[in-house]
């Protein structure tokens, strides 16, 4: 991606010690940190962690990061996205080991077609499919998913020796669900945070168990209250994209003036949107819980939600701009670019688009996010 | 001219007749007939038992890439904000439908409504949803979920609930009744067609094989775009018996066959002669491939219910299915056909057909022993294409074959 802040100094306090390879390098030193618990990879919201967690496994979610593609080279084309290029290439050169398995939800194209190029790459650990329904609104997506949670479900009992009970899954809805609430949270009050502590606290939580998580999260909300939001002026932004997963972005439009008040993010809100009905029969409150959001770009909806949800988040956060990020290379995405960047258009609400890939030039990028400010600033 | 170094089919002008009345019936007055614009795996014989006119866009984008005439059309729409790294049928369609004056023949007749069925891909769901999104008509998406290992039984009841709801959905927009005679009978005509199209490509196990691959692209068309009516049947009954001449009388479709190669995936169109061309310049035949046999599923008759044969036909193409299984066809393909090494169409604009192939070109070679070579380009956009760096690679590989023989 565009560089890698490191920080290696304890963000807050002593709380937490983050260092942000750890993200996309989830095996290194999992063995000492975590010598009991199992790590199981997947990449995309709808994964059913819950289920996972059920089973007894630590969900860890891989994300792009940075470096070099060597390995993968041999494995997909040139105009591959960055994320299936960069999982491709820790996958072959044995860094996500510690894996027990991996996790891949049928999302777009290029999902579909990583899944199988990893399975005949012949991982260490075995490789699920989950192939979610397209469009969640039809007639019999609902009996369709439910099947497909059960024999996830079968396939973790049979294949892994894991199985999941109702209990075990209902303990893991609430968990999953108080970590969403107190991301919900930390998203108000964000303003107490630096933007690397903002990010941190989100994403670290995507590769740390979730009770570990929580508690970490409960520590610095709670100490929020005592701290003094600072009062941040200046253009205020929404990010709307896939994956950040370095907060390099977010980090330069604070620099120069302006502030991030919400994002559309897979690593972001839609991570934490909507909770999962703990009052109901739990894996149907699981297939319910992906009815009922605002889909990705890689899901169809007759309503099609997204311009609106967008246009409601600029309103209620009182956003003056939208920031896409969007990765080079990734079809759903860059087709929703056009239909909600003419909606944005229409309500005079302007936006600026920024092409991600392996090797993005950093100075560029600021100049660019430096010219959406000042316009922001004088509109 | 380059086409000299290929037999001309006497079938030839009867497909361009075929093909030109198709597009000319869509552009007449339809009386009342309504219009649909539909993906290439959509099933299309319920449209068209009811009466509905189907329009392949598609097609029609392969038409604008081989008259050298997309790259202008994907250009519009990358003026609208659309990647220009988008599939370029998508791009192409986009194209005509904003900038019709640029397209052939003035673009595609406007739809009434919209099917798309992603059993090919994800694109076509979001290229839909911005032709819906544009001539505000009612647009429906049946959902036919990857298959990466088993046909599952609730796959297939989740795609029957589909099925009949597309059936009350094109009741709901046009008022037309779908009447399961009508249905039969279109099931029927549509296997037809799909029998005879295997049967001819089948013919091409032949030594010399009677047919090239551009052949395939060319003939391709009506199966894509007329399957289930009688025309179609019509034609390719001819077809088939100009091909059975030609194996009979030992007649090839390149001067002299002494290499059997593979396609894999969907022609270049820009370059369709030329590019082929190069192969026969050192005598290679591409006597099969696994494009054109995307259109090879019968609907099962009789047996069992007709909506359940729909479905399964529909949701288990080759496209919808795992690289493995992808893999095991084509080294099906290449023991049938006596193949001697494969050439793959890296296609930057489809990417469920084109990231795989790595992974399949390296289970084919250790499974069968013939290699497989790589070229990226484009089937529509011409900007992707380096005609030199290709000739050279095509080179290197026949000298790899030659070697081998
Ligand atoms: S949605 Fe886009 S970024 Fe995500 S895997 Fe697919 S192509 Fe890559
Ligand atoms: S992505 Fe591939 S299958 Fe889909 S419309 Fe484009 S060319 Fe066809």
């Amino acid at each position: 991606m565009y560089c890698v802040v490191q920080v290696r100094e304890p963000l807050l306090g002593d709380q937490i010690q983050w260092d942000w390879n750890s993200l996309a390098h989830p095996c290194k030193d999992w063995q000492t940190r975590y010598p009991t618990k199992r790590a199981f990879g997947y990449l995309c919201t709808y994964s059913p962690i819950e289920l996972l967690h059920a089973a007894g496994f630590v969900p860890v979610r891989l994300v792009q990061g940075s470096g070099q593609v060597a390995l993968a080279n041999a494995h997909l084309p040139s105009f591959s996205c960055a994320l299936a290029r960069m999982v491709t290439e820790r996958l072959l050169s044995g860094a996500l080991d510690c894996l027990s398995g991996l996790l891949v939800v049928h999302t777009c194209d290029t999902m579909q077609c990583v899944a199988d190029i990893w399975h005949m790459a012949d991982p260490p650990f075995p490789l699920v499919t989950f192939s979610l329904p397209t469009v969640l609104s039809n007639v019999g997506a609902r009996d369709y998913l439910l099947a497909e949670l059960h024999r996830l479900a079968a396939v973790l009992e049979s294949d892994f020796g894991a199985p999941v009970t109702e209990d075990a899954l209902r303990t893991s809805i609430a968990l999953y669900n108080e970590q969403r609430r107190l991301l919900a949270t930390l998203y108000e009050h964000r303003r107490a945070f630096t933007v690397e502590q903002f990010w941190t606290l989100v994403l670290s939580g995507m590769v740390t168990p979730v009770e570990e998580h929580n508690v970490l999260l409960q520590s610095v909300l709670q100490s929020v209250e005592e701290k003094k939001e600072a009062v941040r002026q200046g253009p205020a932004v929404i990010l709307v994209g896939a994956i950040l997963d370095d907060p390099t972005i977010p980090v330069i439009v604070h620099e120069l003036g302006g502030q991030v008040v919400w994002d559309d993010l897979c690593t972001g809100s839609r991570y934490f949107d909507v909770l999962v009905d703990e009052t109901q029969e739990p894996f149907g409150a699981l297939a319910d819980r992906y009815l009922k959001r605002v889909p990705c770009p890689t899901k169809h909806d007759d309503a099609n939600p997204r311009a609106e949800h967008l246009l409601s988040l600029v309103h209620r956060t009182g956003a003056q701009g939208v920031v896409f990020v969007l990765p080079k290379f990734c079809e759903p995405h860059a087709f929703d670019y056009v239909l909600l960047s003419k909606a944005l258009a229409n309500e005079g609400v302007p936006h600026l688009w920024i092409e991600t890939d392996l090797t993005a030039p950093i100075g560029q990028l600021r100049t660019r996010i430096q010219a959406f400010i000042e316009l922001l600033r004088g509109s | 001219m380059a086409e000299k170094r290929y037999k001309k089919l006497k079938t030839a002008a009867e497909l361009q007749r075929l093909m030109q009345w198709h597009y000319t019936r869509i552009r007449l007055p339809r009386l009342g007939r309504p219009l649909a614009w539909v993906t290439s795996g959509a099933p299309v014989e319920i449209l068209r038992a009811m009466g509905v006119i189907a329009v392949y866009p598609e097609n029609y984008g392969a038409l604008c890439g081989a008259r050298r005439e997309a790259v202008s059309l994907c250009e519009a729409a990358e003026a609208q904000g659309y990647s220009p790294d988008l599939c370029s049928y998508a791009r192409t369609s986009l194209g005509s439908v904003f900038q019709s004056e640029r397209a052939p023949m003035g673009g595609l007749p406007q739809p009434d409504l919209l099917i798309a069925c992603n059993n090919i891909c994800g694109t076509v769901i979001k290229w839909y949803e911005a032709v819906a999104a544009h001539y505000e008509v009612p647009l429906f998406i049946l959902d036919t979920p990857f298959i990466h290992g088993a046909f599952e039984p609730h796959a297939l009841a989740y795609v029957v609930a589909q099925l009949e709801a597309m059936i009350r959905f094109v009741e709901r927009t046009t008022g037309r009744r779908l009447s399961m005679k009508r249905l039969e009978r279109t099931v029927r005509l549509a296997n037809e067609t799909v029998q005879l199209w295997s049967e001819i490509r089948a013919l091409c196990k032949a030594r010399p094989s009677p047919l090239n691959a551009p052949d395939l692209f060319v003939n391709m068309a009506p199966i894509v775009v007329l399957r289930g009516t009688e025309g179609a049947v019509r034609f390719y009954r001819h077809l088939k018996a100009e091909v059975e001449m030609r194996v009979k009388n030992g007649i090839g479709a390149i001067p002299k066959e002494k290499y059997r190669l593979l396609w894999d995936n969907i022609a270049i169109w820009h370059h369709l002669y030329r590019f082929y061309n190069y192969f026969v310049d050192y005598d290679a035949c591409f006597v099969v491939d696994t494009y054109t046999g995307g259109w090879s599923q019968e609907i099962p008759e009789g047996q069992s219910e007709l909506m359940e044969g729909i479905a399964t036909a529909y949701a288990t193409v080759f496209l919808n299915q795992s690289l493995e299984y992808r893999s095991h066809l084509m080294e099906r393909l290449i023991r049938e056909y006596d193949v001697d090494g494969f050439v793959m169409h890296c296609n930057r604009s489809c990417k469920p057909y084109s990231l795989g192939q790595y992974a399949i070109r390296r289970r084919i070679t250790e499974g069968t022993g013939v290699p497989g070579l790589i070229i990226e380009s484009d089937m529509c956009d011409a900007r992707a294409f380096a005609a030199e760096a290709v000739k050279t690679r095509i080179q290197a590989f026949m000298e790899t074959l030659a070697e081998r023989k």
